[in-house]
């Protein structure tokens, strides 16, 4: 019953829509027939068809800008218009160029497989969640954002903030299937976002154009070149007690601190050397003014000296391109990761 | 122990890579003054050969009616460096440019001070207790 009684409204309205101009002021407003789009302020499709512009094509030349930065960073790509693929955003409206989505996919791969191979062999004994830290912090989106706009990507990528009409092609935000009291969670695009996904679309036109032998002179010049602290991954509340559960995992005598030194110890700036030792091998050892300051740095020195233990020479197996270095690559050997600490 | 949630690197220009530090050069001059004829003259002669060797560089080049010529570079940290080359030759320009073409866009006053930035250890070690030969009688 209620039905029908709605629908009658619904007739009624639409003979007052053809003669009413003031459409927004009718006591009928919410079984209107105006989309939602005409609500917003800043609404894109308005502007758009206002400035209608002739030629398309004049928006996707080449700038200076993006020459420079492809000689700066020494990327060496058949054709220029794939550079300006991969620096343009999916929110950029002006472009006839395909979605540098493909291209930004591959690079993320890409640089996730260079990287973690780089890690996985350089630190052998590193635990998985520090793994996990050093590979964000190499090529996660803060570390490519800052590394963007050291290198002046600021300037090159394009794109445009969030609007209605990006929201209407690319969300179910404006259709009917969304219920209207349930917020619908917008990721903001900011800069930054866009500088790290630009980079990592390079990274997939060099790999897709050049060759992944570019793709990994690309990063191993100008991403692993950075430098993250190692010993920032492995973060220890109780270095004693890590210490005590790895012996046992190893099958070896417990650890023991044992004071090898001091210096000052009634004074105002005392020094106490302490080492920990397994049986007769001593595993670390740390200084402080206090003793118990200078057996837990000790403790914290034997987990450093085990997990983050460093590989100086090594061939990496990505390098091994030719039939003579498949033959002479001697592979490095495989340590014992940790799934947790 | 840096115990925030993303870990950020650091950079090492020159470790992996060389990230060339200027970014733009900026050329100011007059058409009708004096002083800009030298510009003018460099302009005919040695900016495009300078231009082709630096690819790198984001070059331009704009009238500014009756005033000084002017060089201006930009570097990628956003700072600015002029340098006004007025009634100056072409050769003396040159210098100049490439004076602005080999910096950064740091202060270089404060280099003086402090020659070496590093993240690295020094390379002799900084004291420990542990690296110490106790005086024995």
């Amino acid at each position: 019953m209620t039905l029908s009684l709605l629908t009658r409204f619904f007739k009624k309205n639409n003979e007052f829509n053809k003669f009413n101009k003031f459409n927004k002021f009718n006591k009928f407003e919410q079984f209107s027939l105006v989309s939602r789009q005409d609500f917003n302020r800043n609404n894109r499709n308005y502007v758009k068809i206002s400035k209608k512009k002739i030629n398309d094509n004049e928006d996707d030349t080449i700038s200076p800008q993006l020459y420079a930065l492809a000689a700066r960073l020494n990327i060496r790509v058949s054709h220029p218009k794939l550079l300006l693929q991969a620096v343009t955003h999916k929110t950029y409206d002006n472009s006839i160029l395909p979605s540098s989505e493909g291209f930004r996919v591959l690079g993320n791969h890409a640089l996730g497989l260079y990287v973690t191979e780089y890690l996985h062999i350089k630190y052998p004994l590193i635990p998985l969640p520090c793994l996990q830290k050093a590979l964000t912090g190499y090529c996660g989106h803060v570390s490519l954002a800052t590394f963007g706009q050291e290198v002046g990507l600021q300037h090159v990528v394009r794109w445009q903030p969030i609007t209605d009409e990006y929201l209407y092609k690319h969300s179910k935000i404006y259709s009917n299937m969304v219920p209207e009291d349930k917020p619908v969670k917008i990721k903001q695009v900011t800069i930054a976002n866009v500088i790290a996904e630009s980079i990592q679309s390079i990274v997939g036109v060099l790999y897709k154009d050049s060759g992944p032998e570019s793709a990994q002179k690309f990063i191993h010049d100008h991403i692993l070149s950075r430098e993250v602290k190692i010993q920032d991954t492995l973060h220890l509340e109780d270095p004693q007690k890590e210490l005590f559960a790895l012996m046992r995992r190893k099958e070896r005598a417990s650890p023991i601190a044992r004071l090898k030194g001091e210096s000052g110890a009634l004074s105002s700036n005392p020094v106490f050397v302490v080492g920990v030792y397994s049986d007769i091998d001593q595993l670390g050892e740390g200084y402080g003014s206090s003793k118990r300051m200078a057996e837990f740095r000790a403790f914290r020195d034997a987990l450093h000296q085990y997990y983050l233990k460093e590989v100086k020479d090594f061939t990496l197996p990505s390098s091994v391109n030719s039939p003579e270095a498949y033959a002479n690559f001697k592979p490095t050997e495989i340590g014992d990761t940790t799934p947790k600490l | 122990m840096n115990k925030a949630k993303y870990l950020v690197s650091k950079p090492k220009n020159g470790v992996g890579g060389f990230v060339f530090q200027c970014r733009k050069i900026e050329f100011n001059y007059c058409e009708r003054s004096g002083s800009s004829r030298g510009m003018i003259e460099y302009f005919k002669t040695r900016l495009i050969p300078f231009a082709k060797r630096n690819p790198q560089i984001e070059i331009i080049v704009t009238p500014r009616p009756s005033k000084h010529p002017l060089v201006r570079g930009t570097y990628l940290n956003e700072m600015q460096k002029d340098i006004c080359v007025k009634n100056l030759d072409p050769k003396e320009i040159d210098e100049y440019v490439q004076l602005i073409r080999d910096n950064t866009g740091y202060k270089a006053k404060a280099r003086f001070k402090k020659p070496v930035i590093s993240t690295t250890p020094s390379v002799r070690g900084i004291w420990s207790p542990f690296n110490t030969r106790p005086h024995v009688i």
